[in-house]
């Protein structure tokens, strides 16, 4: 099967006063039709500079975007026109941003929203879009459709809006659909409720989802594959179950334990990942991660590891020379 | 393809555009109008066209062609030329006024018709509308200009009288105070008009014959009587317009006008246009009739002969009239001259100060035919407060206003701060005077020897145990009168030490100051109203006519001329200018009055320094003069020939009385105004004169006008001066 | 909506009336007489006369009872000074002038504005956008006589394109618009720039072309809305600024507009004329800026009492 989309050795920079920083540094993605594959990260580890790459919405000037391949149900994107661009984003591939307050325009109804890709896309008339719109909007769970395409965004509570972007994305029903964070800004009860709602409309529509947070929690319930990304590379990969129950990168791991459980006993301590994250405009010459790694090795502060597979696992990969397990052993 | 909901923030900002042209559309209210035969530029914006009440030349422009009194001015000369008088006679101090029977009162283009029948201008109309000045609720600023004849002041004195005990009477009774005859009861109305027509016909010397004959009688010898005339607070006024619109009978849908023109269109601050009077009485047929009966006469005096070569030289104004006037409300010179430059406007009344010293010279070594220049008889000039401390001493104070005057350099003033030709003033009346010997009344004639007299007087000041006083010069608010003050105040500290200090005050709190006496120094200037010496000399007069005989006079209060803002009290000078030259025939009839009045100047205290011993420039003072005069008037025979020595013999008198006041000073002056009027040479039926007065019924254009926008390339190029402080 | 709008008017009515009675003390209180003249002064029954006839003869609160009594019957009173002519029939000739003058210049304003803010942003930071931004800080920074007056030289007396002064066809109005409009146009100018650079910067932008919407209908639809309002905010000072500035601009041009008329009256000290153009000057302010503010409440649904709540 080919993949829907396929990313590889992605990277955008931004020039700035302090030196060139590499917000996307050397990534490889790859989704199927119909799969979830999911990003986990720190704020400023790349991860939705890597989204808005690859959707085409960070400006080439002043960016700075190479690739060695960016297909997309297999057209290559990374040479495509502006005009061909705007033929597969909101059509084919569509996005979910992170606040929905600010993310729909206040000064247009929802209605008029939601009818703009089809009206775009579809050529729909102004009746018909507005029937889809009502449609999708009972779709999403949204109650008394009808008077609430007239409605604008400020009117609708935090998590409707969320329920209105997923609608929006998913009006010209696309292959892909990226979501950035989408229910960071939602408390915990609505946030179940989007991810039912995603979770319902890929099982029903086929629709693949890239699901970028930087709750592991959220992405276990949700992805089928985890990317952890750190300092602009994608550090460890693999299937859910074995990145929870078997972490191989010491990231990955610190970021584990640093989610308080409910079984842990009370009065005891938090666990977070000591140090900070780099300064993107001067990476250190081996492992980024090295300066705040339990496990670090005189040999990772060398040369910066690239993703090798564990285990002889293909799927499952990790850029570590450190075996957690037995530290001293590999390097 | 693009869908129009999209454009809606497009529309909407479309519709916010369409909606403010629509507003410009709708309340653009451009008065697109034709050219106008003849436009020139009138200055500020018209206060009232009422005859009665207007008081400043753009006005005044404007009512004299529209209305006509019993003469009318000729443009060169100014001399008298037939209006609604057809002729005229004078038997002494009577003159009686033949009126013509078509001259029309015209509304909307059409004659007037009361009853049916056709209104001409008629001699009640003149009592009326004099009448109407000398009311005391009448507002009118010009009445004075009626005293001259019989009984005027006793009817004012009277009717002001019954006014105030009509107010006392209302008041008692708790009814409001009236402001005008119509906020009366009606009986109480019909009594004061029945009061005041029988007062004016029992005392008043104005008396209509008939329809058509006007009689005036004048109470004192008054040469200039037939200028007034000519003088809009003169013009007859109609009866019906005013009475049935009260003050708003001037507007163009009320108003009813007797002149060549008619007033057409009146756009507030922007124009008003006048239009030929179709039934105006100088026809072709009158024209041709008049000309045939001057033709026979050979020997025709001055002013026939002078009306006879008008008519010949311009025509009837039925035919050769201007069809169309324009007078425009601009107030700044500048944009009047580059209008004019620019063939835009076809007049204006003077050259801005900025530049006027350029061109003035230009025109001076080439002559530019489009500029008339002459110096006026305006004057610019400071009060001084004789209410001050430091003047009650007489002797003092005189000498500290003379030795101020004095070390003033005029003409270095003149040159290099107001920098328009203008003239300077070592005497209140102007060279331009006609008939009077107007020379400098104070002054050494050399700036050195001015400077010399001014120091010797300050060191006489001060032996006396005076103190050099501090001063205040205060003026208006306007670039051109700091300057001069800042020089006059460098001159007086530099030349004779005296500190003086520059006050300036917005319009009105200025013209409060000097009414009220709040001023050391004010800076003032004075238009004359007609030309004699008189209209300068009576400012400074006031009503004590007898204090230096009779010192009860004193405890009763003075009632000054309401220009005297130095409030001078000379009673010797009030007697000269208010007795002796007003009623001069009196006092040459008479012998016995004619030696006690030559008896009583020559027992003034000041006879010998200011009268006996100043010598003019023909190396005799004004007392010989006058004495070699007199004789000369015993031997006249005939009135005219009587009138005419008894006219020089006043002019003498007013001669005297200026030397006085030029000795005493309670005014400085500084310099005489330059006329400076500027008109295409194409343009006939109008020249340059002393009252600046041009009737738009003698304009004529000769061989054509230039095409409107048409550049005036006699203009050299100049450049504009900034005011230099010294 | 309609109950706001209600309330609004009536705040108008008020504000007038409050700017109207301090006016009517104030220029009583200032020295001077209405009647006074330099060179010939009236006697004193003349005076009275006159004073009697306007009602200065009786103390301040009768005069202001006549006065507001007559103004709620819409009569403004008579000129002291140009007898004859009534306040309303000035106002009548004069103000359809000026208001003629102010909305043509806030027309010139809003489309030069707009338009070149727009442009600017859209190229930002490109020389475009720096050569429009510089005009616009000369346009603001000089007042609007010195750019009539250079107006003057070189369209009048160099081009000889337009008249010097008058107000009689349209071509007499395009000069003193523009030099009416220029600092507005800049102001607006800017304003427009850097409300389309900020609203080009917020999220919904990024989910319009997300969308895969053109650059021109996400510019036209979506961001152009956001950046007009501070725009219509603006005009509500704006129009004040041009009414005082329309006295300026009616001098040198010499426009017989209601301008001139309230400098002249306040010199002369014509109280009624003065009155009746401060109540006309201020109700037009205030009610455009009531139709300013109602606009903006009903383009911006977030605004409480417009169609989106």
């Amino acid at each position: 099967m080919t993949a829907l989309l396929d990313v590889v050795n992605l990277r955008t920079s931004f020039p700035t006063p302090s030196g060139l920083v590499r917000a996307v540094d050397g990534v490889n993605l790859k989704v199927e039709p119909g799969g979830s594959v999911g990003i986990v990260g720190e704020s400023g580890s790349g991860k939705s500079v890597l989204s808005l790459t690859i959707m085409g919405l960070v400006a080439c000037p002043p960016a700075i975007i190479t690739a060695d391949k960016i297909e997309f149900e297999g057209r290559d994107l990374s040479h495509a026109s502006q005009a061909q661009w705007r033929g597969v984003r909101g059509n084919r591939l569509a996005m979910i941003f992170q606040d929905p307050m600010t993310s729909l325009n206040p000064f247009l109804t929802v209605g008029d929203q939601l009818a703009e890709p089809l009206i775009v896309h579809r050529q729909a008339s102004a009746a018909d879009a507005r029937n889809k719109a009502k449609e999708l909007l009972q779709r999403v769970g949204i109650p008394a459709a009808s008077e609430r395409l007239d409605a604008y965004p400020h009117q609708f509570s935090g998590g409707m809006r969320q329920r209105v972007m997923i609608a929006m994305a998913m009006a010209c029903e696309p292959a892909l659909i990226i979501a950035d964070e989408p229910t960071t800004a939602l408390d915990v009860t609505v946030q179940a409720q989007i991810l039912d709602l995603m979770r319902e409309i890929r099982e029903s529509a086929g629709t693949a989802f890239v699901l970028i947070t930087h709750d592991m929690g959220v992405a276990a319930g949700f992805c089928d594959e985890i990317n952890v990304m750190y300092a602009g590379r994608v550090v460890e990969r693999g299937s859910t179950r074995s990145i929870f129950r078997d972490p191989r990168h010491p990231y990955t791991k610190a970021l584990l334990e640093s989610v308080p459980r409910l079984d842990d006993p009370p009065g005891g301590r938090f666990l977070p990942i000591p140090g900070q994250p780099p300064d993107l405009t001067s990476l250190p010459v081996g492992c980024s991660y090295a300066p705040r790694c339990r496990w670090v090795q005189p040999g990772c502060l060398e040369t910066a590891p690239t993703l090798v597979p564990v285990e002889n696992d293909p799927a499952r990969t990790k850029a570590c020379f450190v075996d957690m397990a037995d530290p001293k052993g590999q390097v | 393809m693009i869908p129009k909901a999209m454009y809606r923030n497009l529309y909407i900002l479309i519709a916010g555009g369409a909606s403010l042209l629509a507003i410009f559309l709708l309340f653009f209210n451009g008065s697109a109008r034709g050219r106008a035969d003849f436009a020139w530029v009138n200055g500020t914006e018209p206060e009232t066209l009422d005859p009665c009440y207007m008081t400043g030349q753009p006005e005044g422009d404007i009512a004299t062609n529209i209305f006509e009194g019993l003469t009318t001015y000729h443009p060169e000369t100014l001399e008298p030329t037939p209006g609604v008088a057809s002729s005229w006679t004078q038997e002494g101090l009577i003159y009686t006024f033949q009126l013509r029977p078509d001259a029309w009162w015209v509304k909307g283009g059409q004659i007037l018709t009361v009853d049916g029948k056709p209104r001409h201008v008629n001699a009640h109309d003149f009592v009326y509308a004099w009448m109407r000045q000398c009311v005391p609720e009448s507002g009118s600023q010009y009445s004075f200009l009626l005293d001259y004849i019989v009984g005027v002041e006793e009817f004012k004195n009277e009717t002001k009288a019954n006014w105030n005990e009509l107010i006392a009477r209302r008041k008692s009774q708790n009814k409001t105070p009236p402001a005008k005859l119509a906020d009366l009861d009606s009986d109480e109305r019909k009594e004061v008009e029945a009061f005041r027509d029988r007062l004016w016909k029992e005392k008043v010397g104005v008396r209509p014959k008939g329809d058509l004959v006007l009689e005036v009688e004048l109470r004192s010898f008054v040469p200039y009587f037939l200028q007034v005339t000519n003088f809009y607070p003169l013009f007859p006024v109609p009866r019906e317009a005013v009475e049935a619109h009260d003050k708003e009978w001037i507007l163009p849908r009320n108003i009813v006008t007797n002149g060549p023109y008619t007033l057409k269109d009146w756009r507030f601050n922007a124009y008003i246009r006048l239009q030929k009077n179709a039934h105006y009485w100088e026809t072709e047929k009158h024209v041709a009739a008049r000309l045939q009966d001057l033709a026979h006469k050979t020997d025709l005096p001055r002013r026939l002969a002078l009306e006879k070569d008008l008519l010949t030289r311009l025509g009837s104004f039925e035919k050769h009239g201007l069809a169309t006037l324009d007078a425009l409300a601009i107030e700044s010179d500048d944009t009047a001259l580059n209008l004019y430059i620019n063939g835009d406007v076809d007049r204006i009344r003077r050259i801005p100060p900025q530049v006027a010293g350029e061109l003035l010279r230009a025109h001076r070594e080439k002559p530019i035919p489009h500029i008339h220049a002459a110096t006026s008889p305006s004057i610019y000039f400071y009060d001084v407060n004789l209410e001050l401390p430091i003047f009650k001493d007489k002797v003092a104070g005189r000498q500290l206003r003379q030795a101020l005057a004095l070390a003033i350099d005029r003409p270095r003033l003149i040159r290099e701060v107001s920098r328009a030709e203008q003239t300077p003033a070592y005497a209140m009346v102007p060279p331009s005077m006609r008939g009077y010997h107007a020379e400098p009344r104070f002054g050494t004639g050399t700036l050195k020897g001015d400077l010399q007299k001014a120091n010797d007087l300050i060191q006489a000041f001060q032996s006396a145990g005076n103190a050099k006083p501090q001063l205040r010069i205060l003026y208006n608010t306007l670039e051109a009168h700091k300057a001069i003050a800042a020089f006059i105040q460098d001159q007086w500290k530099t030349n004779i030490g005296i500190d003086a200090k520059l006050e300036n005050q917005e319009w009105q709190v200025y013209l409060d100051s000097r009414r009220t006496g709040k001023f050391d120094l004010a800076r003032a200037g004075w238009i004359p109203d007609y030309s004699d010496p008189n209209t300068y000399l009576e400012l400074y007069t006031s009503d004590d006519l007898t204090s230096d005989k009779d010192p009860s006079r004193l405890s009763k209060p003075i009632v000054f001329n309401q220009q005297n803002h130095s409030h001078y009290n000379n009673t010797h000078y009030n007697r000269l200018v208010i007795e002796y030259a007003a009623r001069v025939l009196d006092y040459l009839s008479d012998m016995n009055k004619r030696d006690a009045m030559l008896q009583d100047i020559s027992s003034w205290p000041d006879f010998k320094e200011a009268i006996a011993d100043r010598v003019r420039t023909n190396q005799k003072t004004s007392w010989n003069e006058l004495h070699e005069a007199i004789p000369l008037y015993d031997q006249a025979s005939g009135t005219e020939a009587k009138l005419e020595a008894a006219q020089r013999i006043r002019l003498f008198l007013l001669e005297i009385a200026e030397q006085m006041l030029m000795w005493d000073l309670p005014v400085i002056p500084i310099y005489h105004y330059t006329t400076s009027e500027v008109w295409p040479p194409e343009l006939d039926g109008i020249g340059l004169n002393e009252r600046e007065m041009h009737p738009a019924k003698f304009l004529r254009w000769k061989e054509g006008r230039r095409p409107a926008g048409t550049r005036y390339d006699a203009f050299p190029r100049f450049h504009s001066q900034t005011i230099d402080k010294p | 909506m309609l109950v706001m709008v209600l309330k609004r008017l009536g705040g108008v009515i008020l504000t007038v009336w409050m700017v109207a009675t301090l006016s009517f003390f104030l220029i009583r209180l200032a020295p001077g007489n209405p009647f006074a003249n330099e060179l010939h002064s009236l006697s004193p029954e003349e005076d009275a006369a006159r004073r009697r006839e306007y009602h200065l003869d009786e103390s301040y609160s009768v005069q202001y009872g006549y006065w507001l009594w007559d103004l709620c019957r819409g009569d403004l009173g008579d000129s002291m000074k140009y007898r004859g002519k009534t306040v309303n029939a000035l106002i009548a000739q004069t103000f359809p002038t000026s208001l003629a003058l102010g909305s043509m210049a806030m027309l010139m304003a809003l489309v030069v504005g707009m338009t070149t803010g727009v442009l600017a942003a859209l190229r930002q930071n490109s020389p475009t956008d720096y050569a429009l931004m510089a005009v616009a800080v000369f346009g603001i920074s000089l007042p609007s006589f010195v750019f009539a007056m250079l107006g003057i030289v070189l369209f009048v007396f160099g081009a000889r394109l337009f008249p010097l002064a008058g107000w009689e066809s349209y071509r007499h109005v395009i000069l003193p618009a523009m030099a009416l409009s220029l600092p507005f146009a800049a102001k607006i100018s800017r304003l427009t720039r850097v409300g389309m650079l900020e609203v080009l910067g917020e999220d919904f932008i990024r989910t319009a072309y997300a969308k895969g919407l053109a650059e021109r209908h996400v510019v036209i639809k979506h961001a152009l809305r956001g950046a007009m309002l501070p725009v219509i905010s603006y005009l509500g000072p704006a129009f004040a600024l041009i009414l005082t500035g329309s006295l300026v601009i009616e001098k040198i041009f010499f426009l017989p507009g209601l301008g001139t008329i309230f400098v002249q009256a306040a010199t002369n000290r014509d109280y009624n004329v003065v009155l009746g153009t401060v109540v006309v000057f201020s109700t037009l302010l205030c009610f455009f800026n009531f139709l300013v503010d109602l606009s903006y409440s009903l383009l911006d649904p977030r605004v409480k009492g417009s169609t989106g709540e």
